[in-house]
């Protein structure tokens, strides 16, 4: 039985956070999750408390997911340039990404503002990816890919903050080739 | 009469922008506009519309202003390049609540653009302009010698569009004035 009930809550919440990530926390009402996961509003504030709290749990469950992958395709065996060109190439053609935009970007703009609580919760999601990049860049100086002149911390705040602009575009009709031209100069800057 | 209606139309107009600027579309109440706008319900569906048709206008102007002014610092006399950057720096040291605040149209991408074909068409001409702006000072650049004559300044205008978006969401997320310091310098090492 309780294992029964933790499996479900499991994909309770992957539902709605699929639901905040296409319409941003204001664009979500708690009559929307009830539908999506299909529960009684009694169920749902039992197991998930209210809006703001399950939307802090989908965020933090979002993070988890990115931050995975990031990892994954970051820090591995390939080099520095195969990593980064794969993330990027990554972030402009993953369906999802083209047509919801990324959960972080738009909590970024919606909510953190007036939230010093999730503002934290990015905060500590993009400190993350930054340290994935450093790991990738600092093991590509480490073989010789990219110079020791090279300041990789900048690199990093750089490649975070490319990451938004390059999803934001995808967003934008702007056309494939077009993408491929900006990650090229994206991945470029390590040289 | 006419002429005092149309000036009062584009007072009007920028309230309502800036409401939209500072909440969002979706946050933005038909009370916030009434309270800001200093007008009757009435009237500004008289005059403007739904709530939707009355966003649409303000983004438009948002944009007419944001294009007008990046063209402007773009094309001063001097260095393309040394335009270019300050652009780019003005981002950088804007007083946090600026900073906050963001972009209308960039907040508009994010909240509207999938679902919402009218504000995506409008966006993408804002963008248009902007690259647009962005090209003809690089390729100035590029007669002027700052830049190197291989550079695909057609590819780099799209990137520089680009890193703008990820420059403000950048600022937007509390980033510290040297963190976005340090990702400026990277944007424009691509020109080297």
């Amino acid at each position: 039985m309780g294992r029964n009930l933790t499996f479900d809550r499991d994909e309770a919440l992957e539902k709605t956070m699929r639901l905040f990530w296409e319409n941003g926390y204001n664009g979500t009402s708690v009559q929307n999750i009830i539908d999506e996961i299909g529960i009684k509003p009694g169920s749902f504030y039992n197991t998930f408390n209210d809006k703001y709290s399950v939307f802090i749990e989908s965020l933090n469950l979002y993070g988890s997911h990115v931050l995975e992958y990031s990892r994954d395709t970051l820090i591995n065996d390939q080099t520095c340039k195969e990593n980064l060109t794969k993330f990027f190439n990554d972030m402009a053609t993953i369906p999802d990404f083209k047509s919801k935009g990324c959960l972080i970007i738009k909590t970024i703009v919606e909510v953190a503002p007036k939230d010093k609580h999730v503002l934290g919760i990015v905060h500590n999601i993009l400190s993350e990816l930054k340290t994935y990049f450093y790991e990738c860049l600092k093991k590509g100086q480490e073989t010789g890919e990219i110079s020791k002149e090279k300041d990789i911390k900048a690199l990093s705040s750089f490649y975070a903050s490319a990451t938004d602009g390059l999803i934001l575009s995808g967003k934008t009709k702007i056309k494939k080739d077009e993408m491929n031209n900006i990650v090229k100069v994206i991945v470029s800057t390590m040289d | 009469m006419g002429r005092n209606y149309e000036f009062n139309r584009e007072e009007t107009l920028n309230r309502a922008m800036q409401v939209f600027w500072q909440k969002g579309y979706k946050a933005t109440s038909m009370k916030d506009l009434i309270d800001e706008m200093g007008i009757q319900p009435g009237s500004i569906y008289n005059t403007f519309g739904d709530k939707h048709s009355l966003f649409l206008e303000a983004l438009n102007h948002y944009g007419d202003v944001v294009t007008t002014n990046t063209l402007k610092l773009l094309e001063k006399e001097g260095s393309p390049l040394e335009n270019l950057k300050s652009f780019f720096n003005e981002i950088v040291i804007r007083p946090a609540d600026k900073k906050c605040r963001g972009c209308l149209v960039v907040n508009s991408v994010v909240e509207l653009s999938p679902h919402d074909d009218e504000t995506a068409v409008i966006v993408k001409n804002i963008m248009k302009k902007i690259e647009s702006s962005f090209y003809n000072c690089l390729l100035n650049a590029q007669r002027k010698g700052e830049i190197p004559e291989n550079k695909d300044i057609k590819a780099l205008s799209r990137y520089f569009a680009s890193s703008t978006h990820g420059l403000l969401v950048t600022g937007k997320a509390n980033a510290s004035q040297e963190e976005l310091q340090d990702v400026v310098d990277v944007i424009f090492e691509s020109l080297n």
